[in-house]
């Protein structure tokens, strides 16, 4: 007993990264935002049906349902926060906010004759992240502090209790569940394998009864009486058991990774689909995530971003007062020294740009990369991109169509000398930025 | 938000004591649930060999009958609108649900709502061996528990 109280003291307050706990913040947030979102229309309609109003929970005492306004913009403002916590901007108030706001929306909307079990985990999952400093990677308010002067967090227990504890919460439900199989009328039925093939026979003829999509493999496996024996005593085992997968970090993943197959087999023999276990996302907090993350950025990288060793050159109009304005905010956003620069007028790119570029047209900055060579709003968002986030933002305009993007450019471009003046000769650049320029 | 070892033990033993603390659910006389805290009661209900359950069917003129598909027959999800037609007799014997019900396929469907000639609730029993492996879809029994005429 003293070996198990004092590993789970040690896990618990094990130290554990930021991106952790921001990615679980991430991928959490999305799910909710993604559910706000594709189920806004329907949960509109179903406040409606005010006969089925049945309150539960923290909502117990509420007589009569909400308004279908005021429940309209409760969503709203639902998805608005769910957004503040993904991006975590000023966590410290809409973190707890989006906590406190999410339990009473999933409340209310559980409160219309049905319970959904499978948003539990999700909802807990919200409100103990909303709650703990998982905003402090990953974030707008991480960036803002790096950009007072704040350091970079490194791995800390205030990071990994959280983590555990969402592990915890998780394992907890499983067993809660497989206690209430054995303590049911059921009892050991369901090692036996007999229990869990009438329940599934019945959501079957439910489905069926009601003209619902029935599921793919059930016409197939409810013959086999055999293999629900096996499924039976697999399902009590990741239930019963799971408070033991907390002991080793080793034993929660195979748990995780078995759960996660055991609710991919409820969707094929039931049609059943928990979209937050199937997806994964109920099961991240027992892997080291931001491991992957990492690896995969440096992969990408590796293949995608603009060549270290090859650095870019940024040729612009060095007589345009917006351009040499750009070039500055370039420079001063530009951490990882991605680019140089040189003036369309200089020498340099009249050697690298050949005759491509002649000095009547200077109305395109033009972004050079070893043989990719990339103009106009292109060379903008490539620019956008190789900064970094948050202006890596903007790359996604690269989506709508060239020609519309460089009718917008070539407007800007053509009103540029009237609106924002010019320079009667070429920037001289400042000391420490000189060897940014070539021909200088 | 950053806590002390204490406040985060502290933190933790609650939220681990509330989760857990609907398992006492299992054993008192009149059980809830409920959310987000729950103890979860699904699949630990004993089965018999039959089943009976609350469902819809349409009559056309011709007196054909159909099974009305979940979607016409309530709002949100399969298992929602399930509850809904289980709770339905309830309130006045159904007679209001059926309107209702009505109500929504003149909005959905108008061409299948203007070929129905009455609604029917009822509840129907059937038994599962039966019923899956030997092709037997016809309830053992089905008994009528409210009807809505549409045309005379």
């Amino acid at each position: 007993m003293k070996t198990i109280i004092k590993t789970l003291k040690e896990g618990w307050f094990e130290a554990i990264s930021p991106q952790r706990l921001a990615l679980l913040r991430i991928a959490t947030g999305c799910f909710s935002l993604w559910y706000l979102i594709s189920r806004f229309e329907m949960l509109q309609k179903m406040v409606r049906n005010t006969s089925a109003f049945d309150p539960i929970g923290v909502l117990f005492w509420m007589e009569e349902p909400l308004s279908t306004t005021v429940f309209w913009w409760i969503s709203i403002g639902l998805i608005v926060l769910n957004i503040f916590y993904i991006i975590g901007w000023k966590f410290k108030i809409s973190g707890p906010l989006f906590a406190l706001l999410t339990l009473l929306f999933f409340t209310y909307r559980n409160s219309w004759s049905m319970i959904y079990h499978n948003r539990n985990a999700l909802v807990l999952h919200i409100v103990i992240l909303g709650l703990v400093a998982s905003a402090d990677a990953w974030s707008i308010d991480a960036w803002q502090g790096r950009r007072n002067g704040n350091k970079v967090k490194k791995a800390h227990f205030n990071y990994g209790w959280p983590v555990v504890l969402i592990c915890a919460v998780t394992l907890g439900s499983y067993f809660l569940s497989g206690i209430a199989k054995i303590a049911g009328d059921l009892a050991l039925e369901w090692a036996n394998g007999n229990a869990m093939r009438s329940q599934v026979a019945i959501d079957a003829i439910r489905k069926s009864v009601l003209v619902a999509e029935t599921a793919p493999l059930f016409k197939i496996i409810y013959q086999h009486t055999w293999l629900f024996l096996g499924m039976g005593i697999l399902t009590l085992i990741l239930e019963i058991g799971a408070p033991i997968a907390l002991l080793k970090k080793r034993w929660g993943m195979v748990w995780a990774v078995l759960t996660w197959s055991m609710h991919w087999g409820i969707f094929l023999i039931m049609g059943i689909r928990f979209r937050y276990q199937m997806t994964g996302l109920l099961f991240l907090s027992f892997f080291e995530t931001e491991k992957w993350i990492a690896f995969l950025r440096k992969k990408i990288k590796g293949k995608k971003s603009i060549s270290r060793e090859t650095t870019a050159i940024v040729f612009f109009d060095g007589v345009c007062s917006l351009c040499n304005a750009w070039i500055r905010f370039v420079i001063r956003w530009d951490k990882q020294r991605c680019f140089r620069f040189a003036p369309l007028q200089s020498a340099a790119a009249q050697k690298v740009l050949g005759r491509d570029f002649s000095h009547e047209k200077m109305d395109s900055i033009v972004l050079v990369d070893g043989a990719q060579k990339y103009v106009k709003s292109d060379a903008i968002l490539q620019i956008a991109k190789e900064l970094g986030m948050p202006l890596k933002v903007i790359y996604v305009l690269r989506w709508l169509p060239l020609q519309l993007r460089n009718v917008i450019y070539d407007w800007v471009a053509r009103s540029r000398y009237s609106w924002f003046g010019k320079r009667t000769n070429c920037r001289i650049p400042k000391p420490d930025e000189r060897w940014r320029f070539l021909d200088t | 938000m950053k806590y002390t070892r204490r406040q985060a033990a502290i933190f933790s033993i609650v939220v681990l004591g509330i989760v857990l603390s609907p398992i006492v659910q299992n054993w008192v006389k009149t059980p809830t649930d409920s959310f987000p805290f729950s103890y979860y009661p699904m699949f630990s209900k004993k089965r018999g060999a039959t089943y009976g359950l609350y469902y819809v069917v349409t009559y056309d003129s011709l007196g054909r009958k159909e099974h009305l598909p979940y979607r016409l027959a309530g709002t949100g999800g399969f298992n929602q609108v399930r509850r809904q037609i289980n709770k339905a007799h309830r309130n006045d014997g159904g007679i209001s649900f059926l309107k209702r019900v009505e109500k929504h396929l003149a909005k959905k469907d108008k061409a299948y709502y203007s070929s129905l000639a009455r609604i029917e609730l009822v509840k129907g029993y059937y038994h599962l061996e039966n019923y899956f492996l030997n092709n037997d879809t016809l309830p053992l029994l089905e008994r009528n528990i409210a009807t809505l005429k549409i045309k005379e």
